[in-house]
């Protein structure tokens, strides 16, 4: 609704990581209490340590939710569907679901850099997608 | 809480108002306040004036616009929660005995700031992904299907409840009853949620006039509504992996009004609850503790909380009903209570209410599961 531009900070370089071929998020893990967040918090919001220690999100997570969207705001290409991904290191990220894939609670997904629904000067903004994995 | 009553109420028709300015609404509804309270414009001490979308100083445009100005004005911006907040901060500064006699308003003139779903603060990273306000709430009625095999006939339910309740409401955005089948068979806008699941566009205003016991007893006020609790809570940051259906927003902020009121969710007999989607009518009225988890689509379908159910929720229309001008929802809500408690609720009437909870809650912003909530409890 307003004219500012903000740069697309989701998912961008400073917030993944490969680590032997395989995609991670990076968030925190407090060194005081252990608490962990994505993306990764300055302070603490569980016991207002100052700081915290680098964490790797991934390399797999299950699906907690999902809606697939029809309506949204001009710079979204609908539709498309948004995930809650539950990592084992006790951290839950909105995404993308991976392209031309149904959407399943309790899924097991990895994650994958793809073009997503938002577009900018008409072109798709790369960020970090849930893909399910086959078992 | 010691001595806070609702002296008089006003408000808007809400909908489409295109030819009206936020400000002109809100003096219909301040106007229409004060008649009700019978007092005059000069005798208002202080205001305080909520919106979210409505730029600089909208409390100063809306009192002047009903010949109000230098007092002091409290614009309040609380994303959804606006209005309500603004009551909460009225209701301080009576109890804390600095005023007799003021005035808490809501207003929203949406249709011209926003088309579309709205969505969390174009700053935040979820919003940057396309999260919208249906698509969170989509996944937490996700999440409400797994966990208690809710279906979307009974969230339907929901909807269809409020609508008829609506048309029941002369000031509300829809004036026709929608039955279940016709909410199931409307757009999707974030699965599984549909167009009728979704509260609208609205443009409107709302206003109370509060005062003191001692003001109360000088305008000899037998219509007068006692506020004996309110309430106001932030969402947490959240750790770990919450369970989505449960709000904890809610319930901390409803206790602390349970606690200020001496009341207990046994004692509500009526509610206005943030029924910004069909699913939120169900996790606030849950978070409530008004009805066990689970279990309130259910009862919905059994007529549980229609008009003459055993706890009638959102008589007004609610927010998929009434309209949702989002500074002006939580100021109606607590009117819809009052005119309830003083048996002027017409159509709608429900018999021998002695006890009603308004909850309002918005916003979002990563990381919490809510933004800001108010309860509010109305006794005669």
């Amino acid at each position: 609704m307003s004219e500012t531009k903000s740069e697309p900070q989701v998912h961008g370089p400073d917030v993944f990581a490969y680590e032997e071929g395989r995609l991670y998020l990076v968030g925190s893990r407090c060194p005081e209490c252990g608490a962990a967040f994505y993306p990764p918090q300055a302070v603490c919001a569980r016991c207002g340590h100052r700081g915290g220690d680098r964490l790797l999100l991934g390399p797999e997570g299950t699906i907690y939710t999902w809606s697939r969207v029809h309506r949204s705001t001009p710079e979204f290409k609908t539709p498309y569907v948004l995930v809650y991904v539950d990592f084992p290191q006790d951290v839950r990220v909105l995404m993308p679901l991976a392209d031309g894939v149904e959407p399943e609670v309790g899924a097991t997904v990895e994650l994958q850099m793809q073009d997503g629904p938002r577009l900018e000067d008409g072109k798709a903004v790369p960020l970090v997608h849930a893909s399910p994995v086959d078992r | 809480m010691e001595g806070v009553y609702v002296a008089g109420v006003g408000m808007t028709a809400f909908g489409k108002h295109p030819d009206r300015t936020a400000a002109d609404l809100a003096a219909e509804a301040i106007l229409g306040a004060l008649d009700d309270a019978g007092v005059g414009v000069m005798e208002i001490e202080a205001a305080w004036v909520g919106h979210v979308y409505q730029g600089m100083a909208m409390g100063q445009r809306a009192l002047g616009a009903a010949g109000l100005s230098g007092l002091p004005i409290t614009n309040v911006e609380n994303a959804c929660s606006s209005g309500s907040t603004a009551i909460f901060e009225a209701a301080m500064a009576l109890r804390a005995g600095a005023y007799d006699l003021v005035l808490a308003v809501g207003v929203e003139h949406l249709s011209s700031k926003f088309r579309g779903a709205l969505q969390p603060d174009e700053s935040d990273i979820e919003a940057q992904i396309g999260l919208t306000m249906p698509s969170v709430y989509a996944m937490r009625a996700r999440r409400h299907f797994e966990q208690y095999g809710t279906t979307p006939r009974q969230l339907a339910a929901i909807a269809a409840k409020n609508k008829f309740n609506a048309s029941l409401n002369p000031l509300a955005q829809f004036k026709k009853p929608v039955s279940i089948d016709e909410v199931l068979a409307g757009p999707l806008i974030a699965e599984p949620l549909h167009r009728d699941e979704c509260a609208p566009v609205s443009d409107g205003a709302a206003a109370v006039v509060l005062v003191s016991e001692k003001k109360r007893r000088q305008l000899g006020g037998s219509r007068a509504v006692r506020l004996v609790a309110s309430a106001l809570r932030s969402g947490r940051m959240e750790v770990g992996l919450p369970d989505m259906t449960q709000e904890d927003l809610t319930w901390r902020t409803a206790l602390a009004a349970y606690e200020q009121a001496g009341l207990g969710p046994e004692d509500v007999q009526m509610a206005e609850v943030h029924d910004c989607f069909s699913i939120a009518e169900t996790t606030r009225i849950e978070g409530l503790h008004l009805f066990p988890f689970g279990e309130y689509p259910r009862a919905v379908e059994r007529g549980e909380a229609s008009l003459n159910g055993r706890l009638p929720v959102n008589t007004s229309g609610g927010l998929l009903g009434k309209g949702h001008p989002l500074g002006a929802t939580g100021v109606a809500q607590v009117i819809e209570i009052v005119k309830q408690l003083r048996g002027e609720a017409g159509d709608r009437q429900v018999a021998n209410l002695k006890v009603g909870l308004a909850h309002c809650r918005g916003g979002k912003a990563r990381g919490v599961e809510g933004t800001a909530c108010t309860v509010n409890i109305l006794t005669l």
